[in-house]
């Protein structure tokens, strides 16, 4: 198909949404004219603040379908989901405690992406918090050595990337919602933020990335899932550092998706 | 807390692995106790994607995980 052909089929919508849609198609799922304009209108916008081209992966757990869901709009690579957490159309995918969740398939040491030692970030959106917040439970994780992690703590999330130690909590309640993220913008820099606005940062040594994948709704020990969180997450992503600038813009596109999806 | 299947480490390996329905997005993998024993949530037993399971997994004893609390994984 030409160039040409391929933006008539597509009504103009941008190339990278096509390609996604094309993914989810070979998955044996579709995606209506209505996802379609939504996806891509912040795929375009993703593009136009330079956050896109700093991701490896992308997911709108917030989408359609599973189909739709488990694969990322960057990459078009499929998670899975493990232990049967609870797909809800527009909404999200919700864990059990100490067993489902979603593996990203994403090994950061293997992935030859953006995210690196020393220029790394993460994220996912909360649709609905953690319902026993005590440390006991993980949204995010990829940790065996290195502490790449968000931990929904007693009173506070606790947030680090790439790192020997674990970091003191930021001062985000454990109730949060939204958009919970964390960037990595050199040896000694990192960043957490909340809905895209700065909470805290810390000075801790990075260290060689993790060679396992990240889960969403879980840690992830050495290869072991564990600790998996109730939450409901509507989007996850990994990639490059994000400077803050970039974080206010992905909230602010992704807030306007998850706004247009019925997301609170 | 949550309701939860046991499994022991025999049936746990029977059942880990990708969904025949869907092997790229959807997979079982029980999660260890300290004693040796797995669990498993109850809502993969109305998963479709784990039809295949549903009849052996049902017959399998269930709990409260509150019940479990001596023996959950450890936290790190």
């Amino acid at each position: 198909m030409t160039p040409a052909m391929r933006l008539i089929l597509l009504g103009g919508y941008d190339a990278d949404a096509g390609f996604w849609r094309d993914a989810v198609r070979a998955a044996g799922s579709d995606v209506s004219p209505f996802q379609m304009g939504r996806t891509s209108t912040l795929i375009t916008s993703l593009k136009a603040s330079g956050v896109w081209f700093n991701l490896d992966r992308l997911w709108l757990f917030a989408a359609e379908n599973a189909t739709q869901a488990l694969i990322d709009l960057k990459a078009r690579a499929t998670a899975t989901a493990v232990n049967s957490p609870t797909f809800t159309a527009n909404r999200g995918y919700k864990g059990s405690h100490l067993s489902a969740y979603i593996n990203s398939n994403f090994n950061p040491s293997t992935a030859g992406g953006n995210y690196t030692q020393n220029g790394a970030s993460y994220g996912l959106w909360v649709e609905t918090a953690e319902s026993t917040p005590s440390g006991s439970y993980r949204y995010m994780g990829n940790d065996s050595s290195n502490y790449s992690e968000v931990v929904a703590g007693t009173s506070f999330l606790s947030m680090q990337i790439n790192q020997g130690a674990p970091a003191a909590a930021t001062t985000i309640p454990s109730a949060s919602t939204g958009l919970i993220s964390v960037s990595r913008s050199g040896a000694t820099a990192t960043a957490r933020y909340l809905n895209g606005a700065l909470d805290s940062t810390t000075t801790l040594a990075s260290i060689a990335m993790p060679n396992n994948n990240f889960n969403i709704l879980a840690g992830n020990n050495a290869g072991t899932a564990y600790q998996q969180s109730d939450a409901r997450a509507a989007a996850a992503f990994m990639g490059g550092n994000l400077t803050a600038l970039q974080q206010a813009a992905l909230y602010a596109q992704l807030r306007t998706y998850m706004t247009a999806v019925g997301v609170a | 807390m949550s309701a939860v299947i046991l499994l022991s480490a025999t049936e746990a390996v029977a059942v880990a692995g990708p969904s025949s329905e869907a092997p790229l997005t959807a997979a079982l993998q029980p999660v260890a106790l300290t004693d040796g024993r797995f669990i498993l949530g109850v809502d993969v037993l109305a998963d479709p994607l784990h039809v295949e399971h549903r009849a052996l997994l049902a017959g399998f004893p269930q709990t409260d995980l509150a019940s479990l609390t001596s023996v959950l994984p450890v936290a790190r």
